[in-house]
């Protein structure tokens, strides 16, 4: 994969010509080349070829094709997030919410008995919740959801109108940073509230289920439903990545880096960052009309506050500014929430808050801080200690994530070790195992370092060149 | 019109002294021969339910009040014979052999039953207790509010007067009456005219009924407005008849009473609100507001606060006899502050210190941190537990007729007010205060004259934690304790600190009381939820118009 | 784009050469799967626990985690089922519905369970429901619900609105409930107090009293300002005979109590039936302000059976000597014992059908009759259970005294006939 700033730590970028054009990337050194080409074909070949067979032969079974699927959903959401918090520099905390409107249209869609809806007789067949509403026939509303492209245009039109209203009377106030991320929470928080509502005649706290029972449990539907959403995660990914290579990408980064001088510059970023936002809610839309059939359900819970930080945390996790680093992210947290909430149930609180906290304060490039480590080390020609103390925490935590998700963990290592601590469960040796390592590699990375050899730089922002790039 | 309303009044005043004395004067006969009331006690073990019937009419007639708690205990099935005498099962103590015991007391004394010198003392409760006849039940409710007419205390009184009223049986009407010459407590007076008039509206003499219709408009009787409208859709045929007339402005008179209560009433939920929402911002507007951190896990602070009340509460429950448990809470505000600013000062020097200047990773890592706090807390008090206020903390003070401010909403304005006074103080006239203010607003020229920023910005955290803490200590009086508690109020606090301008007190304080009040004033229109939905949608046309709050911030500069 | 293009065009050319490293890459990921090793525990059968241990639902699912794994260990401890040891897993879908159903599936398709004890929401049900129907698996409910629901693979050990709705209104309007005349419905904002209030309210329609005497109102789930709620109660009771039906989730109830007593109601003016509230929910209240206040259910702590002693103490030493928060100031309740007979049904059914095959137990479980801590139950046709109904009143010490019982069983009615009532008297 490619990583949209990875080169600009070691050489500056040139100006751009007289055509305004971006200019080409300067050529990589070959051993990173050969590393990322290997790279991307292991992960095209392993979601868009492996899976797929060992699902058909039945290594893989349908239900770990269905998690993994929805999963990519929030990847997809979090390409949105890394669009406008990585690049633009916006924190949205309502990204959740956006996600859930994109799933409502196509769960109206779902909910009908047009959309292949369970629905009985005994209750006029529309949905059972509207008989609790005191409603014995389709509002009027409602009716024009029964055809699937009107659904799928409700689900883009009505974020991207939402987000751009909001956003247009958000940025154009100049509210920034810390206050729009708090604006946009508060954004989240009155529609989860609102959603929760009976009248709305969107199933309240329930939300909307009973769909199509295959679309969760069939072979054929769960595998197309997973091409689907993996397909739509390429093609997304390759929008962003060119959208980001663009002018337009490095206005966003220069909003990011220094608004005030792009103002001068006699930009209006409030329009950019309008469409940015509008660009991102929509994006989470897809990953929520892609969500709901795989998942069989939506709820306001979805949207709730709390729902909308655990996707921002995916690209904190996965590192910000770099697209893949969101996807990877995306998959190692959700499955880290998937895992610890089925094999340390009273304990897997503590893990994820310990998550967020060792993310901010010892790896704030995420998981692609790692990638980039590596990369710089086979650029300046390390040796092979050096080099696994790289690979080693990024194949053993994605290694681990995907024995996990194929569900081919070894029995061994499932077994559980029982602790002293009465208040504390038993805990998997898979866990031990991968916490072992990790904390030796961390060591022998100090000791390393505390020996003097000269460390791989981090990334460091473009600011200012940016703005000069952009304004020349 | 002023002379009939005049006439009105004389005519009332005339007919209550006529009903009175002849209240007097029907009561008086009724006066008990005295038979011996272990006698008729006794009586309620009959298996005749005549025989339960008459006993009960003697008893309702010896005005004994002190035998109200022996029917309630026959109305809760705890009444036995017990060696041919009448006991009641007491309420269980602890036992650390046996476990729950119930304590024997005799019925007509209220004293333990000694036996062999030792209090008698049973293992759980018999299931052959003195059942109440069906037929009977009615009767011994009614026997049992007559009685509670006659207790000195003054609120058991009212109770029971409106008790009475409620049931509306004229045959309440004698002691009722013969109330109305003996007491003079106004409220009580007026609760008497009330029950009386309502008992008359419905079983009176049409004369009765046109006096008891004008009266209970008089009294703004709130009470009565049921029985009243139901008196005007009979008279609907007649609305120009004299009685019609009577109910039509008794009928107006009361409603514009209750509009004025519930205006009262509204402006004082919208201020007890805005008042935990100001205690609540406050601490966040320092942490917030002066430093520049995104504190989500403020609230588990303010859960970490509530905690240590509790537990407080519990130390006092164990180890100091009960009479001094009302006392705990006094001890629990300092004790939440400690804990809280400590805490709070344990997350700084670990976390916040090394995120100065990213506040969007501050704000994730320390949503990581309430995440943790939330379990740690379930881990050690678990899931259930109830926070228990002390006795001059409960109930409500009674301002008029219909009008009732809890105490303990009461308490919370008053404490927020303490708070914020001793915020400013604290900011404006102490060295702390100064220090505080010359880190945030000029870092490096503070550190250059040799204050230790590092020290202070500690003590800033702390204090806004501690202040967190606090607001945890008034949270239980009015709603849940729980480890989630701290989560329910995160959202709407930074709101508050938000349109009231980072960085400034007063903006906080403003903006608590603005959307207080504006929540409470539209929540009787609207669902709960909208009233919030539309503080919202005015939050954000308002920055339009402010887009740095109420007051423009001086602080330390957030966005780069 | 151009770059792009090439660039990509450039991986196509050296894809046949980097393929193999690719694929290694891979399969070093995989590498794990060498290491599977068989199948453990011959002699055990897997079960699944499904309760929210964290979230805004732990607060009342986490006691019936316990409880059932109480269950299944005083089971095994006899000798187990059809000679196997019952094997729990329990996982925790943290109060996120969405993850209901995954972990559900997960259950069913990755462990293998035979049947799953859990859920308590209506939303959990209800996502679990179509995973368990797909996956033929079973589900074991133990909380009282809505109704209005059938499936062959789910098992509802709580009551329906005609076993805990109708008996508590027949009881306030009747002489030793007080004779109520004026009903006020108060419910969260959510699925179960939607339809309770329907039913109740079509009950009382149906009952000749008059609609401008029943008010029905819905907060937010998680609601915690009562103050407009309250001052409206009270002036809706100002006229006497009046009581309020609590459909109330959760953490709404302790504010709700404290300022109904702070405005100065009592349960003598105006009791609250409340259907959501026992003894464990107790627990967290000041209950020396709840006395006299109303609850329904089919079981309480308090009843005097040998049965009950018995659960209500291996109960406690149970938390105590696990060391679960609480410990022996835990406290059973109606949905504590649903769980608990649950799991004892399910084995008994096992060795009524001599097999774990959910389908084959699900076919056995009707018509099972069991002695349980509340009483007698049996299992309906409808697959809910016939059990007794009581109503108790609030106690200072935080049980309930029981002021009536129904005489014996009480047949349970999923789909209730007042909803009809309510929705036809609306569209008048």
């Amino acid at each position: 994969m490619i990583s949209p700033s990875s080169d600009k730590t070691s050489q500056p970028p040139a100006a751009a010509d007289s055509d305004g054009r971006i200019p080409a990337l300067p050529r990589l050194n070959p051993r990173v080349r050969q590393l990322r080409i290997s790279a991307i074909i292991a992960v095209v070949a392993l979601f868009y070829i492996l899976i797929p067979v060992l699902n058909s032969v039945g290594a893989v079974s349908d239900l770990s094709v269905n998690i993994l699927g929805r999963y990519l959903c929030f990847a997809i959401v979090a390409l949105g997030i890394d669009l406008i918090w990585g690049y633009a520099g916006l924190l949205s905390l309502c990204q959740a919410f956006f996600f859930c409107l994109g799933g409502y249209a196509i769960g109206m869609f779902l909910s009908l008995p047009e959309g292949g809806g369970q629905v009985q007789k005994a209750y006029n067949n529309i949905p059972q919740f509207f008989f609790f509403n005191n409603q014995s026939t389709l509002p009027t509303f409602w009716k024009p959801f029964a055809s699937l492209p009107f659904a799928l245009a409700m689900g883009i039109l009505i974020p991207a109108v939402v987000a751009g209203i909001f956003g247009f009377f958000i940025f154009r106030s100049r509210v920034r940073g810390v206050y729009f991320a708090i604006i946009t929470q508060a954004l989240a928080w009155a529609a989860y509230l609102l959603f929760c509502r009976n009248e709305l005649l969107l199933g309240g706290t329930d939300g909307l289920n009973n769909f199509y029972p295959p679309l969760q449990h069939d072979h054929h539907w769960i595998l197309g439903l997973y091409f689907l959403t993996a397909a739509i995660l390429g093609l997304l990914y390759l929008a962003l990545f060119k959208l980001t290579k663009s002018r337009f990408g490095r206005i966003l980064v220069a909003i990011r880096d220094r608004e005030v001088r792009l103002h001068f510059a006699g930009y209006k970023p409030y329009a950019f960052k309008v469409f940015a936002f509008v660009i991102a809610a929509v994006i989470a839309a897809i990953g929520g009309m892609l969500y709901v059939p795989q998942n069989g359900i939506i709820t306001p819970g979805t949207m709730a506050v709390e729902s909308s930080i655990l996707m921002v945390v995916l690209v904190a996790v996965g590192g910000r500014g770099r697209l893949w680093g969101a996807i990877i992210g995306a998959l190692v947290v959700r499955y880290a929430y998937s895992i610890l909430s089925s094999d340390m149930p009273a304990m897997w609180s503590f893990f994820e808050g310990g998550l967020f906290i060792a993310v901010t304060l010892l790896f704030s490039n995420g998981l692609v801080g790692l990638w980039d480590e590596l990369e710089e080390k086979m650029r300046m020609r390390h040796g092979g200690l050096q080099l696994a103390l790289s690979v080693i925490p990024l194949a053993s935590v994605l290694g681990f994530v995907l024995c996990e998700a194929l569900g081919i963990m070894p029995k061994a290592l499932q077994q559980t070790i029982a602790t002293p601590w009465s208040v504390m469960p038993d805990i998997p040796i898979k866990f031990i195992l991968l916490a072992g390592i990790l904390i030796s590699v961390a060591l022998a990375r100090w000791l390393v370092r505390f020996i003097g050899r000269p460390r791989g730089s981090v990334v460091v922002p473009v600011s200012h060149t940016a703005v000069e790039e952009v304004h020349a | 019109m002023k002379i009939a309303s005049t006439l009105l009044i004389v005519c009332v005043a005339m007919v209550i002294a006529v009903l009175c004395n002849r209240g007097q004067a029907s009561a008086m006969p009724q006066v008990p021969a005295r038979v011996p009331l272990s006698q008729v006690l006794t009586d309620l073990g009959s298996d005749s339910d005549a025989q339960v019937s008459a006993a009960l009419r003697q008893i309702a007639a010896s005005g004994n009040y002190h035998l109200i708690t022996a029917l309630q205990a026959y109305q809760n099935g705890l009444l036995a014979m017990h060696g041919g005498q009448l006991v009641m099962f007491g309420s269980p103590i602890m036992d650390p052999v046996r476990g729950k015991l119930y304590p024997l007391l005799n019925a007509l004394t209220n004293r333990q039953v000694i036996a062999h010198g030792k209090p008698v003392l049973a293992d759980s409760i018999p299931d052959n207790t003195l059942a109440v006849p069906d037929s009977d039940s009615d009767q011994l409710q009614q026997t049992i509010n007559t009685l509670s007419m006659y207790i000195p205390g003054q609120s058991a009184r009212r109770q029971a007067i409106v008790a009475l009223g409620n049931a509306g049986s004229p045959a309440y009407l004698p002691p009722l009456q013969q109330q109305l010459t003996q007491h003079h407590s106004s409220r009580i007076h007026r609760l008497l005219q009330e029950s009386i008039a309502r008992i008359l509206l419905r079983h009176g003499t049409p004369a009765q009924k046109m006096q008891a219709a004008v009266l209970l408009g008089q009294i703004h009787s709130t009470r009565g407005l049921e029985l009243l409208k139901r008196s005007w859709r009979t008279l609907r045929n007649a609305p120009t008849s004299a009685m019609a007339r009577a109910v039509r402005t008794s009928i107006d008179q009361i409603k514009g009473y209750t509009k004025l209560t519930n205006l009262l009433f509204d402006s004082f939920a919208g201020l007890s609100l805005a008042s935990i929402y100001v205690l609540i911002a406050l601490g966040l507007a320092i942490i917030f507001g002066l430093m520049g951190v995104i504190n989500m896990a403020q609230g588990e602070f303010l859960t970490l606060g509530a905690f240590t009340t509790f537990a407080v509460g519990e130390i006092f429950k164990t180890y100091l006899p009960p009479s001094d448990y009302n006392w705990y809470f006094v001890c629990a505000i300092p004790a939440a502050f400690l804990v809280s600013a400590l805490a709070g000062a344990i997350c700084e020097w670990t976390i916040i210190r090394r995120l100065y200047g990213r506040p969007l990773e501050t704000l994730l890592a320390t949503f990581g941190l309430s995440l943790i706090l939330i379990e740690l807390i379930r881990v050690v008090f678990g899931n259930n537990n109830a926070m228990i206020a002390p006795s001059w903390l409960s109930g409500g003070l009674w301002i008029m007729p219909g009008l009732v401010f809890p105490k303990n909403r009461l308490f919370i304005i008053v404490f927020c007010a303490g708070c914020i006074i001793a915020v400013y103080a604290l900011i404006r006239k102490t060295k702390l205060g100064l220090l505080l203010r010359a880190t945030t607003q000029d870092r490096e020229m503070a550190a250059a004259l040799g204050v230790h920023t590092r020290m202070v910005d500690m003590l800033t955290f702390s204090l806004g934690t501690g202040l967190a803490g606090l607001a945890g200590c008034a949270v239980p009086l009015f709603s849940t304790l729980d480890p989630r508690m701290g989560q329910s109020y995160i959202v709407e606090s930074f709101l508050v600190v938000v349109t009231g301008g980072v960085g400034n007190l007063a903006g906080v304080i403003c903006a608590g009381a603005g959307l207080g009040f504006l929540e409470k004033f539209i929540e009787p229109w609207v669902q709960p939820v909208y009233g919030k939905v539309f503080v919202l949608i005015i939050v954000i046309a308002f920055l339009q118009w402010k887009p740095s709050g109420l007051f423009a911030a001086k602080g330390r500069s957030m966005d780069h | 784009m151009s770059g792009c293009l090439s660039s990509s065009l450039q991986f196509v050319r050296r894809c046949g050469r980097k393929l193999s490293s690719g694929f290694s890459l891979t399969a070093l990921l995989l590498a794990g799967v060498a290491g599977a090793g068989a199948a453990h525990g011959a002699g055990t059968v897997k079960v699944g626990i499904l309760h929210s241990l964290t979230g805004t639902m732990a607060i009342s699912e986490t006691s019936l985690h316990d409880v059932e794994l109480m269950a299944i260990h005083e089971i095994n401890a006899k000798g187990g089922v059809l000679g196997k040891q019952i094997d729990p897993v329990v996982v925790n879908p943290a109060s996120n519905w969405d993850l209901f159903a995954q972990d559900a599936n997960t259950l069913i398709e990755k462990d293998k369970v035979k049947v799953i004890f859990g859920c308590w929401t209506s939303v959990s049900r209800k996502s679990v429901l179509p995973v368990v129907q797909a996956d033929h698996g079973l589900l074991i409910y133990p909380v009282q619900y809505e109704g209005e629901e059938y499936s062959p693979n789910i098992f509802y050990m709580g009551a329906v609105p005609n076993q805990q709705l109708i008996p508590s209104v027949k009881y306030l309007m009747s002489k030793s409930g007080g004779k109520r005349k004026r009903f006020f419905l108060l419910g969260s904002d959510y699925v179960f107090p939607r339809t309770a209030n329907e039913i109740i309210e079509g009950y009382l329609l149906s009952h000749g009293v008059p609609k401008s005497r029943i008010k029905v109102m819905y907060v937010p789930l998680g609601y915690t300002d009562f103050q407009t709620v309250v001052s409206k109660i009270k002036a809706f009771a100002q006229a006497g005979h009046a009581c309020v039906l609590s459909t109330l989730n959760g953490s709404s109830n302790v504010p709700f109590y404290t300022e109904f007593a702070n405005q100065g109601l009592t349960a003598e003016s105006c009791p609250i039936m409340a259907y959501s509230i026992a003894e464990d929910e107790l627990r967290s209240m000041d209950t020396t302000k709840l006395v006299g206040h109303y609850a329904c259910w089919n079981y309480f702590e308090s009843l005097r059976s040998k049965s009950n002693k018995k659960f209500v103490r291996d109960f406690k030493m149970w938390c105590m000597s696990n060391h679960l928060p609480g410990g022996m100031a835990r406290v059973t309740d109606d949905p504590i014992e649903c769980a608990y007979t649950g799991v004892y049904l399910w084995a008994a059914a096992c060795e009524k059908a001599k097999s774990f095959a959910p389908m084959k137990v699900a076919k056995a479980m009707i018509g099972l009759k069991m002695m349980t801590p509340g009483g007698m139950v049996k299992v309906a046709k409808n697959h809910n259970l016939y059990k007794p109904v009581y109503v108790g009143k609030i106690l200072a010490d935080g049980q309930f005294r029981i002021v009536w019982k129904s005489k014996g069983w009480v047949k349970p009615v999923a789909f209730s006939p007042y909803i009809k009532v309510a929705m036809k008297n609306k569209a008048n």
